[in-house]
């Protein structure tokens, strides 16, 4: 059997010695000097314990682990070791009961300590986690200006406490699940049971169940594994790093995965309005939130079709302008050596080249750096001649226009159908991009997240609060998704704005 | 009082006081979306073969008095849908399957007319430079990437969509051309004489067969349930009318018309001749080809639903580069001549066909 995966299935029975030597060639004791097996005797029996140093709070081991053992009474007459070690010797407050190897190392490896003793089945696992992590700091890249301001960390325990926090609630459930056969991840599946419908928890914890992979690094891992369309271009798992924004998913009867080592939360299942709506719509009046909306969709629209556009007008469709804008085309055109395609697909790959240098060049030199290049060399072209000015004019406004998206991956999305629309303007014009938005559409139409339909409770309509495209007002907002529990589709019985006479809601 | 009934409609139609809150009635919601939805794409294709009849029959033949043509066509639809509908009351009698040959070929008939249509149009108004036939596999590219790709409801969900896309851009254009518009020219009501008013209605009313195709396409008992239940024709009259609409007061409006342009393609763009921003030109010819387009890939679908419910295989992806067939055989004048003339008795195989139905349906009855 190979060092990677060793004796894990074996059952921890048998005499004391057996078992240590078992855990010892399981945790490679011998071999890693971070991890630690302290021999010792309790009341009078020999025992062990097993931690990582660094994963184990020293202060904790000492306190409430070691120094209880071995100043243990000796085990009254009549009573079982191991009662009596958990009733009387260890002030520890989550202990746990392992007979198998493999839950045991896992339990170790994630920063547990466990110990065995002669004369107890099995082995306790003691909770004594205590590594380094992040302290809870505001969220990176969902920055609101109204609004909480917390973001979720990479500690499974303390994203699921900033949940419990918002949503104090017994019906808020968390389940524990791991992912990754051979390094397991913890795994935590949140919802409000009544509310999240039985039928897609089943779902998620069936395909969670199903990934067959060695190790999960993070969010974006899972939600490639449990997506319904891998090949989709669109994203169809929502991701936040914002608790407030998780508790609103799972008040719309959402499934959360928050996952051990990822600062992000994943909802499902989601549809395409769940990744134009920004955290902080619902901080906002309702004109305000709506207003910010339609511009983010502007924006996105621009991103999408303003090069092809540019680019079908001016090569196939020159009849369709007006005379002062050809003219003015022409002329930006005249002393440029590429054609406009080229040109357009040129600047479209540099303003991607500068955000990407731009989003890994380290800290704030990162958006100075995207600023100047854009600047320094978007002169330099249209001096040099190499674009006409108008195009700079396209392609920054289309670039722009990306950045509106909420969603990071769906402004990739974005960026990559956009170049994929320009190849068919260039291609066939209007036709080219007709059709490739009519397939596009089409196949958008057709996705689903976690079996939901993707572009509902627009196509098809579905029964849900009118927080879609515009974001009415909170007051009318009295249904919850179209994804949660029918039975619960009502957030409220009546009016919300009770106290005014004159609202008929 | 009207207040409070407008707020009422307002409020159901956003759905924000749904007593919906139950699976049953959940479901039952469910079917009527997707009957809603199916009835859309009938809709934009009865839409469409009305639009295209209009352009290369009815227009140079009875030039302005072409609008009452259209109007005919309404009690023809209505009489469909009637007696589709008797047809869908009785279907638990079951339904004769080797008749489903026949809405299979009429549906191929349809998306050959609204290729071609596409085709004249993308080359009239884009592509003048490019071959009718090259712009044709371009279509049947994207016909066979959408079999592959796409799930069958695509397109049904979608035209809800596309719905109001074509309504907004035809009432963009409406609007923007209303200054170039004379009443007047809806007059003399006789047109190019009465004999040919008739006849262009009558060849008009072949497009409108596909009325008849909920009875025929495959249906759960729940759906069938539904369909039956159903009081009124569902917005297929309405949406003839606006067909009607939209050609007759549009079309009727142009000077143009009454100059009988030379070519088809001409005549599909005789309304956005007028308006020559790029904002109007580029939106119509959208709206327009999209229309062609949408129609095309709905027919596709429903023949696909057929041929599945008929032989239980999956449409045959290589059905869409075959469409490519007459245009590549006889030349795309000559595949619209031989359609030219087959087109008006679509209707007269779809009465057949309820006619053969309902007969069938009775025998087993009895």
């Amino acid at each position: 059997m190979s060092k990677w995966q060793p004796t894990q299935t074996a059952a921890l029975t048998g005499a004391y010695r057996d078992k240590l030597a078992l855990v010892k060639d399981g945790a490679h004791v011998s071999q890693s000097e971070d991890v630690l097996l302290r021999e010792f005797t309790v009341c009078g029996k020999d025992a062990a314990l097993l931690y990582i140093d660094g994963m184990a709070d020293d202060v904790r081991l000492q306190r409430f682990v070691l120094h209880p053992l071995q100043a243990a009474p000796a085990c009254p007459k009549g009573t079982a070791l191991s009662d009596h070690l958990k009733d009387t010797v260890l002030p520890i407050g989550s202990i746990t009961e392992s007979s198998q190897l493999s839950a045991l190392l896992t339990r170790v490896f994630s920063g547990d300590a466990a110990l065995l003793c002669d004369g107890v089945d099995g082995a306790f696992i003691l909770d004594v986690k205590g590594f380094v992590k992040r302290g809870v700091q505001q969220p990176v890249n969902e920055s609101v200006i109204v609004g909480p301001q917390e973001g979720f960390t990479e500690s499974l325990r303390d994203n699921v406490t900033l949940l419990r926090r918002i949503m104090r609630t017994p019906a808020l459930i968390s389940e524990q699940s791991s992912v990754g056969n051979r390094i397991p991840t913890r795994l935590c599946i949140l919802y409000l049971d009544g509310v999240a419908r039985a039928d897609v928890v089943e779902e998620v914890r069936r395909r969670v169940g199903g990934c067959n992979v060695d190790y999960v690094s993070g969010a974006g891992m899972l939600e490639q594994l449990i997506e319904d369309s891998p090949m989709a271009m669109m994203p169809q798992v929502v991701s936040t790093e914002r608790p407030d924004r998780a508790a609103s998913f799972l008040l719309e009867g959402q499934v959360l995965l928050a996952l051990e080592n990822a600062n992000e939360i994943l909802a499902v299942p989601i549809s395409l309005l769940h990744l134009f709506h920004a955290p902080d719509g619902m901080a906002m009046r309702w004109q305000y939130a709506s207003f910010q909306r339609l511009v983010r969709m502007a924006g996105m629209l621009t991103a999408l079709f303003m090069p092809a556009f540019f680019v079908s007008l001016t090569m196939y469709h020159s009849p369709g302008i007006s005379l002062p804008l050809l003219t003015s085309v022409i002329e930006g055109q005249a002393r440029v050596p590429l054609s406009l395609f080229s040109s357009t697909l040129v600047m479209l790959g540099v303003f991607n080249l500068i955000n990407e240098a731009g989003t890994r060049v380290p800290g704030l030199m990162g958006g100075s750096l995207g600023v100047v290049s854009a600047l320094l060399l978007g002169q330099a072209a249209v001096d040099a001649d190499l674009v006409s000015p108008l195009l700079i004019i396209v392609v920054a406004l289309a670039g722009l226009g990306s950045f509106a998206a909420p969603s990071y991956p769906l402004s990739i999305a974005l960026r990559i159908e956009q170049f994929a629309l320009v190849l068919a303007a260039g291609a066939g014009g209007y036709f080219g991009t007709l059709l490739l938005t009519f397939w596009l559409l089409l196949r958008v139409c057709g996705l689903t997240s976690l079996r939901a339909p993707y572009v509902a409770p627009l196509l098809p309509l579905r029964t849900a609060n009118p927080d879609r495209v515009l974001r009415w007002p909170i007051w009318r907002q009295r249904l919850r998704g179209y994804i949660g529990n029918p039975n619960e589709g009502a957030r409220t019985q009546g009016r919300m704005r009770a106290w005014d006479k004159h609202d008929k809601g | 009082m009207i207040k409070d009934n407008v707020n009422k409609i307002i409020r159901e139609k956003t759905q924000t006081t749904s007593e919906t809150t139950d699976m049953a009635s959940l479901r039952r919601q469910r079917f009527l979306v997707s009957r809603m939805e199916r009835d859309t794409l009938l809709s934009i294709e009865v839409f469409a073969q009305l639009f295209i009849g209009f352009t290369l029959y009815a227009l140079p033949r009875a030039s302005t008095a072409v609008w009452w043509s259209v109007l005919l066509t309404l009690p023809v639809i209505a009489l469909m849908g009637a007696l589709a509908f008797s047809v869908i009351k009785k279907r638990g009698c079951g339904m004769p399957r080797p008749l489903l040959v026949l809405p299979i070929l009429l549906l191929l008939l349809d998306m050959q007319f609204c290729q071609l249509a596409l085709c004249e149009m993308v080359g009239g108004a884009w592509l003048p430079r490019a071959g009718r036939l090259s712009i044709a596999v371009w279509v049947s590219v994207f016909l066979l990437l959408s079999l592959l790709a796409c799930s069958p409801h695509s397109v049904s969900r979608l035209s809800r969509f596309l719905r109001v896309a074509l309504l907004l851009s035809l009432a963009f254009c409406f609007f923007t051309s209303l200054s170039y518009g004379d009443a007047g020219h809806l007059f003399p009501v006789m047109g190019a004489g009465a004999d040919k008013a008739l006849l262009c209605a009558l060849w008009l009313c072949g497009g409108v067969w596909c009325v008849i195709l909920p009875a025929y396409m495959p249906q759960t008992q729940d759906s069938l349930e539904i369909l039956k239940s159903r009081r009124r024709l569902p917005g297929l009259a309405a949406a003839a009318l606006c067909a009607f609409i939209a050609i007759s007061v549009c079309f009727a409006q142009p000077a143009y018309a009454l100059a009988r342009p030379r070519t088809w393609s001409d005549r599909m763009l005789l309304f956005i001749a007028l308006n020559d921003s790029t904002l109007s030109w580029s939106l119509m010819t959208l709206g327009l080809s999209l229309l062609l387009l949408s129609s095309l890939t709905g027919a596709l679908f429903q023949a696909g639903a057929l041929i599945e419910s008929l032989c239980g295989k999956p449409w045959p992806v290589y059905i869409a580069p075959l469409l490519l067939l007459p245009a590549g055989v006889m030349g795309d004048r000559g595949a619209l001549a031989v359609m030219e003339i087959i087109a008006p008795y679509r209707a007269l195989a779809a009465a057949i066909l309820l006619g053969a139905t309902l007969l069938w349906q009775r025998g087993q009855k009895a």
